[in-house]
């Protein structure tokens, strides 16, 4: 029988679909008894599906500026040193 | 190599006129002018790449070498792109270019382990467990949630916010590994190689820094309650 703690410690597994056919039975058993787990799953499926619905961060326009200038000029001293 | 000739083939009948603008969310056109030495696809690649860059050279070298080992990238991957073969896409190959050249920057100072890697692996064996009781039960159970879809919680600033900061905080493997799995859709295979660690220890990780994610949601959760 899986405990709480086994429940939140495989909820991502189970969430990615990476259980095995008897582990996710053991975990449905657990969820259908278990008030606690069952919003806690539910939580976790909110949480993760957030996080895949926020942009992931860019750069400052300062930083982006400052390494594209770097690139040009790097790419052009490769240019002038294959001619050379 | 036929594929290269088809693209280069699409590049030269496409009209260079001023008002004609290109698409740089198009890979191959992104390739094409990269190639160029085009300013506006360079501004496109920093913009769209170099985030994932620094987070993937962090939890290699750590943060205090981390821009030296992005910026040496950058150039390895314009010198390499004419050899660029689209086994994988662009961002999975120039995200590899990082990781190898972070890993050979280790070699040569003969470190094993970066910043990042020690206090993940700390965490790997100190898992937190402080909601649960001996018997395994939860001693501090998930408290209820006013916001319960995802679109919801993310429309909240605050929520958002929250997430974000989370996700700032965490120690750079587990930081890598949620933004390249949760918020770019990298394949867990991919990162695996990118960041040379086991699937069994990235799935550990991955965990991890979702349940912190729920936990600072939880927490923000539980003091809205008791507010009400």
């Amino acid at each position: 029988m899986l405990s709480c703690r086994d429940i939140s410690r495989l909820s991502s597994d189970l969430i990615d679909e990476k259980l095995s056919f008897t582990m996710r039975l053991k975990f449905r058993l657990h969820l259908f008894m278990c008030h606690n787990c069952r919003n806690f799953i539910k939580q976790m499926r909110t949480t993760i599906a957030a996080v895949q619905q926020i942009k992931p961060e860019q750069p400052k326009e300062e930083e982006i500026n400052q390494q594209v200038e770097t690139l040009i000029n790097k790419t052009k001293e490769l240019k002038s040193t294959k001619y050379k | 190599m036929l594929r290269g000739f088809l693209y280069t083939l699409i590049a030269i009948s496409k009209p260079e006129s001023s008002t004609f603008k290109l698409d740089y969310s198009d890979e191959q056109v992104l390739i094409q002018q990269l190639l160029k030495r085009d300013n506006q696809a360079y501004r496109y690649a920093v913009q769209s790449y170099q985030k994932s860059m620094q987070y993937v050279a962090k939890s290699i070298v750590g943060t205090a070498i981390a821009d030296e080992i992005v910026q040496d990238a950058w150039l390895s991957v314009i010198k390499a792109l004419p050899k660029f073969e689209g086994r994988s896409s662009l961002k999975t190959w120039i995200l590899r270019i990082v990781s190898n050249s972070a890993k050979s920057r280790l070699r040569k100072e003969s470190r094993q382990f970066a910043a990042g890697d020690a206090a993940d692996l700390e965490i790997l064996s100190n898992a937190p467990n402080d909601r649960f009781n001996e018997s395994g039960h939860w001693s501090n159970p998930p408290k209820h949630w006013d916001i319960n879809s995802p679109e919801a919680l993310i429309a909240s600033d605050e929520l958002r916010d929250i997430v974000k900061h989370t996700i700032e905080k965490l120690p750079a493997l587990q930081q890598s590994i949620i933004t390249l799995r949760d918020m770019e859709c990298i394949g867990m295979e991919e990162i695996c190689k990118i960041l040379e660690i086991s699937e069994s220890n990235s799935r550990v990780l991955l965990h991890r820094a979702r349940t912190k994610i729920w936990q600072a949601i939880d927490k923000h959760q539980g003091k809205e309650n008791v507010e009400l």
